[in-house]
């Protein structure tokens, strides 16, 4: 029965066995015939691997088909891992640089900055060098902004001669040096007044010499007629040029030596005899621009209503930025010891220039020439015009006495009592006076001579302003 | 009203006015090449969020349109950003420079020129080093190359004249 028993156990296990055999030869019959072979990118040492195991076990089989999704979707994974970090890393390098940017977005950005911005931003890696060092065309804006742009275009001609430079940064170098040159010739420190000086200046000496001069030296003429003018009609002042170059020894200047001339003429000593009390400048009206253009007073001075025009002034063709060192003493000594001296320097100075005198440090102005309503009693006779004074000219040639004539008989006639009426009134100019040469012939009544007519004269209060000088010049 | 339909580079639609869409140059050229459509004007550089803020700001300057300004009297005013402008590009620097592009590539001017100045701005009367700071940018020069860069640099610093 034992034994029975021992065989039956020995059969089943051997049955069990044997289907287990059938079983799973039958599972690797159909998942050979069924699945396709999944042959993943794997790395080529990989595969080798694999192929060494040539009779693969079923469980081996079930276990690589099992890596090979792992590995297909570690592969998706890294796949758009490395997706997410291209557009990450394409953000950062956006967000990071600007020099990335398309040259006309950075236009607009460096246009709205100046050129000393560019300059530093030159200065903050190599690729910022290098990007904006191929950024010349900026430049040409810049130098627009700064100057003219036929100034820039007159250095880049003058530069003419370097054209072997053959780097990119020609406008670059252009602006440098026009901004070199300009510092070099507004780098000094701004005399307390300034006045300008005007085409029409008065006319003591030769007019038709000036006409020639004017053509032969353009940028001079007028420094040395100012100071052929002023030393004619001061006693006792001398101008010496810095570098000892006096002004006598200037006229007979040729044409080939203008810039050199202009060079030493620009600036010098006021002087009375040997005591030197003062000093001064002469500003081209280009350079005035760029020199005082960020003082506030020069922005209000370019109001129209401030001062009007004259006809007898001409446009302006330089100024004289000086300084007197007596009325900047705190103490009245060296004042009292030249108040005289300055008086008739200031006078022949805002009589001379036709100008308006500003003070630099406040931009108070006063005009040398205005235009004035005034009673005919005190424009006619020998103490009339203040004595003359006011009179912008004395010449009876000159377009403003023949024009201040005019005007006073147009007057006389319009009120009845000019040439044309019985007895009538005839403005006439006595030219053997050193006293007001503003007289008339025949009647007018009292009522007419209290009359007033607008006429433009010199501005001999100008010196009695306390405001202006800072301390008061008359007494 | 007519709307247009815009696509970001995301995949993502939006209706907008026509007159809105219009603002920026480019889209005002595409529908006028391709005529009256119902099918969306892909963008392919713009992402959906700067579209969003793009779309927003065209929106606040259709409803509020600023007077016309002396173009040559603002050239060099960095301090004239309308309120609104200026609160719209308070944004992280990536987002302010993807909108330049977008504003660059859409062609829309006002927001071209108020985000660039936003970021003259930035730059304005700043030392290179507080430059590098605020772009967050390596120094990669050589403390020789730099110094032979200031040197090089050096004529254009005001010294107090």
């Amino acid at each position: 029965m034992k034994e029975l028993l021992t065989s039956q156990k020995y059969l089943l296990s051997l049955g069990i066995t044997t289907s287990l055999l059938i079983l799973t030869w039958i599972f690797k019959w159909s998942s050979t015939k069924s699945k396709p072979t999944i042959k993943p990118s794997v790395p080529p040492s990989t595969s080798t691997t694999e192929s060494n195991n040539t009779k693969p076990s079923v469980s081996n089989e079930i276990k690589n088909y099992d890596n090979v999704k792992v590995q297909q979707q570690n592969i998706v994974e890294q796949k758009s891992k490395i997706v997410q970090k291209t557009i990450n890393s394409t953000k950062l390098d956006i967000a990071l640089d600007l020099m990335q940017f398309p040259h006309s977005i950075l236009n607009l950005i460096f246009k709205n900055l100046t050129f000393r911005d560019l300059l530093r931003c030159m200065q903050i890696n190599r690729k910022w060098n290098q990007t904006l060092n191929k950024f010349d065309n900026i430049w040409i804006y810049y130098s627009c902004v700064q100057w003219s742009a036929e100034e820039f275009e007159d250095a880049r001609k003058s530069s003419g001669s370097n054209a072997t430079i053959s780097n990119n940064n020609n406008n670059k170098k252009y602006f440098k040096d026009l901004y070199i040159n300009e510092r070099k010739r507004l780098g000094f420190k701004a005399g307390r007044f300034v006045i300008s000086i005007h085409e029409q200046c008065s006319d003591f000496t030769d007019k038709n010499r000036w006409v020639t001069e004017r053509v032969l030296s353009p940028n001079t003429w007028w420094k040395k007629r100012f100071l052929e003018e002023m030393l004619s009609q001061s006693n006792g002042l001398k101008l010496p040029l810095s570098k000892d170059k006096l002004p006598d020894k200037l006229q007979d200047d040729d044409e080939d030596d203008d810039d050199e001339e202009d060079q030493s003429l620009v600036e010098g000593k006021i002087q009375f005899g040997d005591q030197i009390i003062g000093d001064y400048r002469f500003i081209h009206c280009a350079d005035f621009t760029l020199k005082f253009k960020s003082q506030q007073w020069f922005v209000s001075s370019k109001q129209p209503t401030l001062f009007i025009e004259s006809p007898f002034t001409g446009d302006i063709v330089g100024y004289f930025n000086f300084t007197l060192y007596p009325l900047e003493e705190e103490t009245m000594d060296l004042f009292e010891k030249f108040s005289e001296n300055i008086q008739e320097f200031l006078h022949t100075l805002t009589y001379q220039t036709r100008g308006t005198l500003t003070r630099t440090d406040t931009g108070y102005s006063l005009p040398a020439v205005i235009y004035e309503e005034c009673k005919l009693s005190s424009i006619f006779g020998k103490y009339g015009m203040n004595d003359g004074d006011c009179l912008l000219d004395t010449d009876l040639s000159s377009n403003y006495i023949v024009t201040l004539i005019e005007t006073l008989q147009k007057f006389l006639d319009l009120n009845g009592v000019g040439s044309s009426s019985p007895n009538g009134a005839q403005v006439n100019f006595l030219s053997a006076t050193s006293h007001n040469p503003i007289r008339y012939t025949g009647f007018i009544p009292k009522n007419i001579l209290d009359m007033q007519v607008g006429i433009w004269i010199f501005n001999s209060n100008i010196l009695n302003s306390k405001r202006l000088f800072g301390r008061k010049l008359l007494d | 009203m007519t709307t247009v339909k815009l696509e970001s580079s995301d995949e993502k639609t939006y209706e907008v006015e026509k007159e809105i869409a219009c603002m920026s140059v480019t889209i005002k050229n595409m529908l006028e090449d391709i005529g009256e459509t119902d099918a969306a004007i892909p963008l392919p550089n713009v992402t959906s969020s700067i579209l969003e803020k793009v779309l927003e700001y065209c929106k606040h300057h259709h409803e509020h349109p600023s007077p016309q300004q002396d173009e040559k009297k603002d050239e060099k005013r960095l301090d004239d950003i309308p309120p609104y402008d200026r609160d719209f590009c308070k944004v992280d620097q990536p987002t302010l420079f993807e909108l330049i592009l977008a504003a660059n590539y859409l062609d829309i001017k006002p927001l071209l020129d108020v985000t660039c100045k936003t970021v003259a701005n930035m730059i304005r009367g700043k030392t290179p080093e507080e430059i590098r700071k605020i772009f967050n940018i390596k120094n990669d020069f050589t403390p020789e190359e730099e110094e032979q860069i200031r040197k090089e640099n050096e004529w254009c610093e005001d010294k107090g004249n």
